[in-house]
């Protein structure tokens, strides 16, 4: 009875719909071909990026949705052990409960990693794309700038940056990018000196597009995919360092909660509460292998000829 | 090549002349009036007047950089601010510590690490080579100064096995074997991230020279495999190898060792810094800081120097 009623018209928009779904589902499902395929050839990087995105939401929205209370001191159950009641993973010395901290800190413990290799991304694909084109002078002037750089200890110049400008979350992330500017700017810049040779490039230049629009139109989309594949291989590296800057007192102030800054508070209660130091390192260690196992497979895919 | 050679040395004056600007920067920008710290909050305005004239601080900012380079290439580093020592004497004492232990977590990491790397190389794709892999990749991720801690609460704590820190009875008055026994544990410690990165690096070499058509002609001769792998293919596989071998040393003693050091207490410059920093002992850090950053550049010339002698292939004509 509807169907009759529908005529002529409602059943080819009716087809049209379908064979719009059709497309849509073919479309999808090739993604979904590849993404199986993908978790059957590299089966540790799939769970690791399973792992990271958790750890990424449970840091987003976690601590809100969870609603634990990582300051609240409890001076009653104070160092009370993993599996206690209440405390899955036990307290500290002020009865906090390490858990919530963990949830908490991770913010902080990603932000430190994440943070500064963004930016340093951004500031080294700026930089490679102004020495890639804008001429001789400006290329010698940013490499040589960089080589300085280079000739800093990464750890020293992130001290000496973070205890110049005072300890925090903001200036940690400042003394990280330092340090990751100058690599991030040298292996952009490799990657743009073939770009240029290109005849893609040439041919853009022929048809009378400007060095801005080269840049944006033809050279940024080919250097991303690797920009970003190192960006991955050094977030892993940032998670242990950040956290072991935070560690020596470089990092967020007491009485927030951060990986680095929880493992120095049970440095001094090793022997009677082991677990306040274990743990945040144990989440430390676990999330930079993640990140270290994807971008192992990342380089794989990318550049198979240089496998690690 | 001797032209190359010099002209790479020379490259080191304005790549540590930027440093050093740097460095000088850093200072100028820390929060809090040096005056201030030099006299107390209790001074006269008259004192401290004196003072900033004697610091030199009433001078313009350049000028303050040449007088401040001049002294450091004359090896004064300036008075550390908590001890009241000269900078110069407790960096060198404490590089010294450091270089203790970085030799002999270099070496471990080194010779395990090339070692291990050979094997995963000749057994690619089986168990073994995996296994090698995974440890690699896991020892890349380990926070250096987490595990010291673990390693001080499972061996030293728990089964009493080896000092939890320190360098010896009254820093370092027992003699070798005292100082070998409290270096046991901070070296292996600091060996795991070098020793991982660098079997990565030696199995990709090796997998590389392996596949060579050379080799199968030096077996085709009857040459044994162990001398064919040993030999020929490490050999050529040896350039890489040392210059990733040398920039992890360089990563090793001003990086990995300096968390390792502030947990075992081991006097070099990382515990040496992690004091500076809680004291706020800015001198002393920027003595740390330049230091360290000469060092550095010089380790990274010499990696360099020797990549670029022993490997014909980027020899510059």
């Amino acid at each position: 009875m509807a169907r009759s009623d529908q005529g002529i018209e409602g059943s080819e928009a009716a087809l049209l719909a379908s064979d719009q779904r059709g497309r849509f589902l073919q479309r999808l499902v090739p993604q979904w071909r590849q993404i199986a395929y993908a978790a059957k050839s590299y089966p540790a990087a799939c769970s690791a990026s399973v792992l990271i995105v958790a750890v990424g939401l449970l840091s987003a929205i976690g601590p809100e949705v969870l609603s634990m209370e990582p300051n609240k001191i409890d001076i009653y159950s104070q160092y009370a052990g993993p599996g206690s009641a209440g405390h899955i993973l036990g307290t500290d010395i002020q009865g906090r409960d390490i858990l919530a901290r963990l949830i908490w800190g991770s913010r902080s413990a990603l932000a430190v990693a994440i943070l500064p290799v963004s930016i340093a991304a951004a500031i080294g694909l700026l930089l490679a794309s102004m020495a890639g084109f804008l001429g001789r002078f400006v290329e010698i002037s940013i490499l040589r700038g960089t080589d300085v750089l280079f000739g800093l200890p990464p750890f020293m110049l992130a001290v000496a940056v973070a205890a110049s400008l005072g300890p925090g979350l903001e200036n940690m992330v400042i003394a990280i990018t330092a340090i990751l500017i100058a690599p991030m700017t040298r292996v952009a810049h490799q990657i743009i000196v073939n770009i240029r040779e290109q005849s893609f490039v040439e041919a853009a230049r022929a048809s009378g597009a400007r060095n801005h629009q080269i840049v944006w139109h033809h050279v940024l989309p080919n250097m991303l995919p690797p920009v970003m594949a190192y960006g991955v291989s050094l977030v892993g590296l940032q998670i242990v360092f950040g956290a072991g800057l935070s560690f020596i007192g470089l990092g967020v102030q007491p009485p927030h909660a951060d990986w680095g800054k929880m493992i120095a508070e049970g440095q001094d209660a090793l022997q009677d509460a082991p677990w306040v130091a274990a743990f945040p390192g144990l989440c430390i260690f676990v999330v930079a292998a993640a990140f270290n196992i994807v971008a192992d497979s990342v380089r794989d895919v990318l550049d198979p000829y240089t496998r690690v | 090549m001797g032209k190359w050679i010099v002209l790479r040395v020379l490259y080191l004056i304005p790549v540590l002349f930027g440093a050093s600007v740097i460095v000088f920067l850093l200072i100028k920008v820390t929060p809090g009036d040096p005056v201030v710290a030099w006299t107390g909050p209790f001074a006269t305005a008259e004192t401290r007047e004196k003072v900033k004239v004697a610091l030199g601080l009433d001078q313009h900012i350049v000028v303050q950089y040449i007088k401040w380079i001049g002294n450091t290439l004359q090896g004064d580093l300036g008075v550390a601010f908590s001890t009241k020592l000269q900078v110069k004497d407790v960096v060198w004492a404490a590089f010294k510590n450091t270089l203790i232990l970085t030799a002999a977590a270099g070496g471990l990491a080194m010779i395990i690490g090339v070692w291990l790397g050979i094997i995963a190389a000749l057994q690619r794709g089986r168990i073994l080579d995996q296994l090698i892999l995974a440890f690699a990749t896991l020892g890349l991720s380990v926070p250096p100064y987490w595990l010291s801690l673990m390693v001080i609460f499972y061996i030293s704590l728990s089964w009493g096995w080896f000092p939890s820190g320190g360098i010896g009875p009254s820093e370092g008055g027992g003699g070798i074997p005292e100082l070998i026994r409290h270096l046991i544990l901070p070296a292996l410690v600091a060996s795991v991230i070098p020793m991982g990165i660098i079997s990565r690096v030696t199995r990709t070499a090796m997998l590389e020279t392996l596949g060579q058509d050379y080799l199968t002609g030096l077996r085709a001769k009857g040459l044994r495999e162990r001398v064919v792998i040993y030999k020929h293919a490490l050999r050529n596989a040896m350039p890489t190898i040392t210059t990733m071998i040398g920039l992890q040393m360089a990563y090793l003693m001003l990086g990995t060792a300096a968390f390792v050091e502030i947990i075992f207490r081991w006097p070099g410059l990382g515990l040496e810094t992690f004091q500076a920093i809680g004291q706020r002992d800015l001198p002393l850090l920027m003595g740390i800081v330049l230091i360290s950053t000469a060092v550095f550049s010089v380790f990274n010339l010499i990696v360099d120097i020797i990549y670029t002698v022993t490997n014909p292939r980027v020899r510059p004509s």
